[in-house]
């Protein structure tokens, strides 16, 4: 599903975010990225996502290059990963519904079918009844799913997750685990970016550690 | 969309013709809700895009109307002959039937200098002042109609007549006609060139607007983006926006100068009494506004076209 061969990438200015790190992530696996704040794990996201092009080295998703894709292409690629942040980044002025029914909407699926879906992307969240509210006036834990209900509902077969519970106490956090885990069952892949290593070690899934830049652990 | 070949697929439902129209009508309709929300500031967007528009279309609507006003007037070669003042009425006859004999005159009407006092008296208003005249000061005067339109037969006349002896002066009655039109070519040039500067403006006005709509919706650019939105739908609410601005701005525009038009025609149609003329000013056309407003709407589009796509380039690198 995703591999990344010897992919280094450079910032302008000489610092090197990523040295040649080499990993792959099977179709219906659930893998997790760990490593202390800049070891890289954000920039190797970016690189997932074409938010950044890698400046060595290949990234394949779905066996293409991504990192050599045209930029009019970029936005399909992003369609097929659905991406979830540690600040949610929801759209404040609009309502649950208008936030999940984005990825959608961007696709241009016909309204009943939008309503189909988001209610069950919100029913499988727990966010149930909550349409019509507007995220501010939810909890940081509901905001998430929020977040997590967007990135699934245009079923993609890829969710990324970068700090996914950052801000959120142990028992979200397994919850919002939890969550991920069903996914990963129904057969999604999931690579989730987290420094809380001691939940990411109870889980038992697949680690890659990250320390400046370089792939030191990769292992389940 | 379609033709670009690739292994990357996208969905089918990105494709088909009634997602395409969906999208397009879902956001032009979001945009206008957008533009309502904030009445105030739309408002004060539209009428000064409103005022920058009504300059030029009310000097072009101007310059139709006095080209109206020209257009009343029979563009032929009417003269005047004024006769010496010493010519005594029966010579003054005499002469005017030998005009009329000429080949190149289709009409020769004497006008008698009592006669012409008497109307002066009449219509002018001077009448005590022409009371105390001592003598007639008029002259006779033959109107005469040439039944030729070339100018050079024309002013060939003109030499011929001005060489005879009872003949003072030959005036073209419709000499201030031309200098008219002549006058309204240059005004029409000039209000081409106004019309290019302020259209300009409107341009860098909806530009600023939107970039300015724009640097308030980055987080929504960002995040629509991140899920997958092409350049294309992201640019489109923007694009809806100008095109609002650009229609609202035209039809505020049209309806300003057609305003202006009826506060000022009152005043135009008692001059025009005064002139023995019915003589009353033309609104804007009905094709004119929508020529006007098509013009309005293409500037918003454009100026918001640039704004969008050079902001998306800039985030793309």
């Amino acid at each position: 599903m995703l591999q990344f061969i010897n992919v280094s990438k450079r910032y302008p200015g000489g610092s090197e975010a990523l040295k040649n790190v080499s990993f792959e992530i099977q179709q219906g696996e659930m893998a997790f990225l760990t490593g202390h704040s800049g070891a890289g794990k954000s920039t190797l996201l970016k690189l997932i996502a074409v938010l950044e092009r890698s400046s060595q080295g290949q990234v394949m998703l779905d066996s293409q290059n991504i990192g050599r894709i045209p930029q009019r292409l970029v936005p399909y690629t992003r369609r097929k990963i659905g991406m979830i942040f540690q600040d949610h980044r929801l759209l404040h002025n609009h309502t649950v519904f208008d936030n999940v029914a984005l990825p959608l909407i961007i696709a241009g699926h016909q309204q009943h079918e939008i309503k189909r879906r988001v209610r069950a992307a919100l029913d499988k969240v727990g966010l149930s009844g909550k349409e019509r509210r507007y995220p501010i006036t939810l909890s940081g834990g509901e905001q998430q799913r929020i977040g997590i209900a967007r990135a699934v509902v245009n079923r993609p077969p890829m969710i990324l997750a970068d700090e996914p519970t950052g801000n959120l106490d142990p028992q979200l956090s397994a919850e919002i685990m939890q969550l991920f885990e069903q996914f990963n069952q129904v057969g999604v892949t999931v690579l989730i970016a987290s420094h809380d290593v001691p939940l990411i070690k109870r889980m038992g899934y697949r680690m890659l550690e990250l320390s400046q830049g370089e792939l030191v652990q990769n292992h389940g | 969309m379609a033709r670009r070949r690739s292994n990357i697929q996208r969905p089918l439902a990105s494709f088909n013709v009634s997602a395409y129209f969906r999208i397009h009508l879902r956001t032009l309709f979001s945009s206008l809700g957008r533009f309502s929300r904030a009445p105030f500031n739309s408002m004060m967007t539209v009428s000064v895009i409103a005022i920058t528009l009504s300059l030029p279309a009310g000097l072009l609507v101007s310059i139709n109307n006095l080209q109206a006003l020209s257009g009343q007037v029979d563009l032929n070669h009417n003269m005047s002959i004024f006769l010496q003042p010493s010519l005594t009425l029966t010579q003054a006859e005499v002469l005017s039937h030998q005009l009329q004999a000429n080949d190149l005159i289709s009409q020769a009407t004497l006008i008698d200098k009592q006669a012409a006092l008497d109307e002066f008296r009449q219509h002018s208003g001077f009448n005590l002042a022409i009371g105390m005249l001592e003598d007639n000061p008029l002259p006779h005067v033959i109107q005469v109609s040439p039944n030729t339109d070339n100018q050079t037969a024309v002013k060939a006349l003109i030499a011929e007549l001005e060489q005879h002896a009872g003949i003072q002066l030959v005036q073209m009655d419709l000499a201030w006609l031309e200098r008219l039109n002549g006058f309204l070519q240059i005004a029409q040039r000039a209000a081409s060139l106004i019309t290019a500067l302020l259209g300009l403006a409107v341009l860098l006005i909806i530009s600023n607007t939107i970039r300015l709509e724009l640097q308030n919706r980055r987080d929504e650019i960002d995040i629509t983006r991140l899920v997958g939105a092409t350049p294309a739908f992201i640019m489109r609410p923007f694009i809806y926006s100008g095109f609002w601005h650009g229609l609202f701005g035209g039809v505020l525009a049209c309806l300003l100068v057609n305003l202006s038009i009826w506060l000022i025609d009152s005043p135009t149609s008692s001059l025009a009494n005064l002139y023995n003329s019915s003589f009353s000013l033309q609104n804007m056309s009905f094709y004119h506004a929508i020529l006007w407003v098509i013009f309005a709407i293409s500037l918003g589009i454009t100026g918001s076209w640039v704004v969008v796509r050079r902001y998306l380039t800039e985030l793309e690198r």
